[in-house]
């Protein structure tokens, strides 16, 4: 198996088995595949190989198989995607920076309160992983937004997800003081909690968003 | 006038002995039941383990893991982890966790078994699915992965 490597004068330069599709190594998925250091790994693993293992290698398509496998992990752009083929959800070596306050769409943070509105009434109150639909909402609102925007909305609305839920929590409490997440309830104590009635007690604090405290005295 | 006086004494610590336990639980009362009101915060974890994870020349193999039943009425992550078991002969790989709400994180894998740490999940609701993916930067890429969310809660 002969590996064909070539140069052009416009700068651009392709390599390849000499039957496959050549790999354009000024595209953006190549040079993320490069920055990530995926393609350090891959020569690593190259430079550990015995002759038998290189030959086995080489027969199941060698360095240019890998590399167009690894390169459909991205986006044209060079942008990482995740399992639901959303890019601009890299969070590496960030931190927790990423997470940061933004506006949140009324139709998603619409979404969002039915959706924990629907969950809430049928686990009693239960955050159950098995059964939520969060993960599609987040999905959907991101692949609403721009790539630069995408982090800070996800965090955003998270925020807003947790004050619905929370805005639940304390109804079910008022109406039953003894009330436990598990234990069911009835479901019309919901009928006067609204989106716009939990909106109107947030308040930013730092990057989150916090229910208003009111001081008064008697 | 001296039994008269006897009978009052006798009389009078009597009543005090009865009378001091009960005063006692009435004022403790009130006490423990604003405890039991009170707001609750603790900390909790899960563990998911993957299935086995066989990444062929840089082709992905990924595992949706579930955080079952969280607890608390308010969640933040203070540490994610995955345990990684390498099969022997495995060529490096690069490890993906994906959170429930979309963001991902990779890490640069060896030929060992080891444990990574991913810091950039923390303050987010570990709620829902989880997915751990295995991209080989070789032939083929074995591993099994232990994935442990801890986090923080409150009612």
């Amino acid at each position: 198996m002969s590996l064909n490597v070539s140069f052009h004068t416009n700068g651009t330069s392709t390599y390849g088995n000499s039957g496959g599709s050549k790999i354009n190594t000024n595209s953006a998925q190549y040079k993320a595949v490069k920055e990530k250091g995926w393609l350090s790994g891959v020569i690593e693993n190259e430079m550990a190989m015995s002759a038998e293992e290189r030959l086995i290698y080489e027969i199941f398509g060698g360095r240019d198989t890998i590399i167009k496998n690894l390169m459909r992990r991205f986006d044209a752009d060079g942008n990482l995607l995740n399992s639901h083929g959303v890019a601009g959800m890299d969070v590496t070596g960030k931190g927790t920076s990423w997470q940061q306050l933004t506006t949140v769409s009324e139709e998603y943070r619409q979404k969002m309160f039915d959706l924990v509105k629907k969950e809430f009434i049928r686990e009693n109150g239960v955050a159950n992983g098995d059964t939520t639909n969060r993960s599609s909402v987040f999905t959907e609102y991101q692949l609403s937004l721009d790539i630069d925007d995408r982090l800070k909305g996800t965090w955003s609305l998270e925020q807003y997800e947790k004050q619905y839920w929370n805005a639940f929590y304390q109804a079910a409490k008022a109406d039953n003081p003894s009330w436990k997440p598990g234990q069911s309830f009835d479901a019309s104590i919901f009928d006067s909690i609204t989106r716009e009635s939990v909106e109107s007690t947030l308040v930013r604090s730092g990057n989150t968003l916090v229910r208003k405290t009111i001081d008064y005295s008697i | 006038m001296k039994r008269k006086l006897s009978l009052l004494l006798v009389a009078t610590l009597l009543c005090t002995l009865f009378a001091m336990p009960v005063s006692a639980r009435e004022v403790s009362n009130p006490a423990r039941q604003e405890t039991a009101v009170a707001a609750t915060a603790g900390t909790n974890y899960f563990s998911r383990t993957t299935t086995k994870l066989n990444s062929l020349n840089g082709l992905t193999a990924s595992s949706t893991l579930s955080s079952g039943s969280c607890s608390g009425n308010s969640r933040s992550i203070t540490s994610v982890t995955v345990n990684c078991r390498v099969s022997s002969g495995s060529s490096r790989f690069t490890l993906t966790v994906e959170s429930p709400s979309g963001t991902i994180a990779e890490k640069l894998c060896g030929t060992s078994s080891g444990t990574y740490t991913f810091t950039e999940f923390n303050n987010q609701d570990p709620n829902g699915k989880w997915t751990v993916s295995v991209s080989s930067q070789g032939t083929v890429s074995t591993v099994t992965g232990t994935l442990k969310v801890n986090y923080s809660y409150s009612y």
